[in-house]
């Protein structure tokens, strides 16, 4: 059990607008990501979520306050590759993100990037492809790739850079079921085995249900926090905000409106299953 | 409009290297005025399926017959009339978007169709009015000023607006947040009633095809895998699983729920499969837990 105390990022008061843009897409954000978390950030279409990503890594820099990574700021230009470096960023359109003819090549690119020497590449290369289970497709040409496997082939090039943090900006959105399962278990593998702080922007609310943490977007401020079962439990909250709550969740709300008791939010239907039976 | 699919298969650059055969032998029918959704994961074979439906594709065996249409067609002239009775709202339909003003935007179509400009704003109004956007208020801004799902929204009313007789939506609802998710198919399921065409929704979500479709077609390696009514194809979970897809989370609540009380031994009616609406299954539960005092106040 990783104890998640120790800060790798951290916001200070952040707000960001884009050039000529009258609204702020992030107002006066401050939270802090600890180290070998699994965080979920929710919000409706343009609530800033993926703004936000991009203040982590410094593809963007905040026009007000500051962003800490493992005690950089990132608006600190000498440093900015440590900070790339620390935090690796997977988007949502698996097609824009190949620069290079093969799966291999891809991955090097990213490394090259940051001055890794060739001579270590080859075991990072190997490494990395492993750990998403991609090994065999090493020579394989990107555009050949399912959906899926184009995205772990991503998240091999962000995982050979070594980073402590991966952003997963609706890295599975555009996947199908069977290719959004396949993204997850890599990642959540990551994150257990590994310790690697995960970051993941989704509008799959399924898909937090392992987090320990949920942070919720609405007009560019952070307008809550909390543990899946406390985020949870606020639906009608989340659905003023354009957003919902899982199945189990939204069960137990309307069980709840026809005089069921639930001591506590069960966040799957086994756990909806289970206080049925006890009870019973 | 009625659809009918005999033997229909389709193979990309047949007699090279690289042929590949994206659909066998696809035999069925959709009666005029369905509500039918495509269900398989990528490389399924769905999009091959849909553009053979509007005629950009053609069959390489086997034949169709759409309304009055009949693949292979020999003519090109008959496949434009086809493709304004067939219409097709492709992924993120909105990156098609390039007019000045929304009105401009959905009534790309008519004016390229010849219609006569008098009639094209009482249409183009209608359509907007259709997919929920008031044209007094949108009409004249430009469709890049739009949220997200407004985008959406005007990108199908510039397919609305053709009349057809026949709705194919891939994936109308990807990458929106899960009000706007909800708002577009609650929108696309009026449309369906009030309009009465043939509605072709194009999906991965097993939830949305068993909330909003009457009949179902689960496509795996170019064919038709599995049909019919939702609580029908959700039968057989593990022919689905084969298919590389999932019973919906309340299909599959429910046939946990009967699994325990069929271990327990309980006493306990298990629950009908044909139940898709979570309020539903919460009467359902209140009622079954309800004579047995359980856990109610």
């Amino acid at each position: 059990m990783v104890d998640l105390t120790e800060t790798i990022i951290r916001l200070n008061q952040v707000s960001f607008a884009y050039e000529g843009a009258e609204e702020k897409a992030v107002k006066g954000v401050s939270c802090e990501v600890r180290k070998g978390e699994f965080l979920s950030i929710i919000g409706h279409n343009g609530s800033g979520k993926s703004t936000l990503a991009k203040l982590l890594n410094g593809l963007l820099l905040p026009t007000e306050g500051s962003v800490e990574v493992a005690g950089v700021v990132t608006s600190d230009e000498e440093q900015i590759w440590q900070v790339r470096q620390t935090v690796g960023m997977v988007f949502q359109n698996p097609d824009n993100q190949f620069v290079a003819p093969t799966v291999e090549d891809d991955i090097a690119f990213g490394m090259e990037n940051i001055g890794i020497p060739p001579s270590e590449m080859e075991a990072r290369i190997i490494d990395a492809l492993q750990k998403v289970n991609m090994s065999e497709f090493r020579t394989a040409e990107p555009n050949r790739l399912s959906g899926g496997q184009k995205q772990r082939v991503a998240i091999a090039g962000a995982l050979a850079v070594r980073p402590a943090v991966l952003v997963l900006d609706e890295a599975t959105a555009m996947l199908d079921p069977r290719g959004r399962k396949e993204v997850l278990e890599v990642v959540r593998r990551m994150n257990l085995e590994q310790g690697m702080t995960v970051i993941q922007i989704t509008h799959y609310l399924e898909e937090t249900l392992e987090s320990d943490r949920i942070l919720v977007m609405d007009g560019g401020a952070l307008v809550g926090e909390g543990t899946p079962e406390t985020i949870y439990q606020k639906v009608d909250w989340l659905r003023k905000l354009g957003l919902d709550v899982p199945f189990a969740c939204d069960l137990q709300y309307r069980l709840r409106k026809k005089g069921f008791r639930f001591p506590v939010l069960n966040i799957t239907g086994e756990g909806v299953l289970d206080s049925l039976w006890i009870s019973d | 409009m009625d659809i009918r699919l005999e033997n229909v298969s389709y193979t990309y650059s047949p007699g090279t290297p690289f042929a590949y055969q994206a659909l066998r032998d696809v035999s069925l029918y959709i009666p005029h005025g369905r509500y039918v959704a495509i269900i398989g994961h990528t490389g399924s074979g769905k999009s091959t399926f849909i553009q053979l439906l509007n005629g950009l594709l053609q069959p390489t065996e086997g034949t169709m017959q759409i309304g009055e249409f009949t693949l292979p067609a020999k003519k090109k002239k008959g496949l434009e009339k086809l493709r304004q009775q067939v219409g097709l709202a492709f992924q993120y339909p909105e990156y098609q978007l390039f007019e000045e003003t929304v009105r401009k935007d959905v009534a790309f179509g008519l004016v390229n169709m010849g219609v006569p400009p008098e009639m094209i704003v009482a249409r183009v109004d209608a359509a907007l009015r259709l997919v929920g956007l008031d044209p007094e208020k949108y009409g004249e801004k430009s469709p890049f000023a739009l949220s997200g799902g407004q985008m959406r929204r005007a990108a199908l009313a510039g397919v609305l607006v053709m009349n057809p007789k026949v709705l194919i939506l891939d994936e109308p609802t990807a990458g929106l947040d899960p009000a706007g998710h909800r708002a577009i198919l609650e929108m696309i399921a009026r449309v369906h009633r009030e309009e009465k065409r043939t509605t072709i929704l194009v999906t991965h979500s097993m939830e949305d095809a068993a909330l909003y479709a009457d009949y179902l077609y689960v496509m795996n390696q170019g064919r038709v895998w599995m049909e019919g009514t939702p609580q029908q194809v959700f039968q057989e979970p593990e022919k689905i699983q084969q298919a590389g897809l999932d019973l919906p989370e309340i299909t599959r609540f429910i046939v946990q729920f009967n699994e325990r009380v069929r271990t327990a031994g309980s006493s306990v009616p298990p629950l009908p499969l044909d139940i898709f609406d979570s309020e539903q299954l919460a009467d359902e539960l209140a009622r079954r837990f309800s004579r047995r005092g359980g856990k109610r106040r």
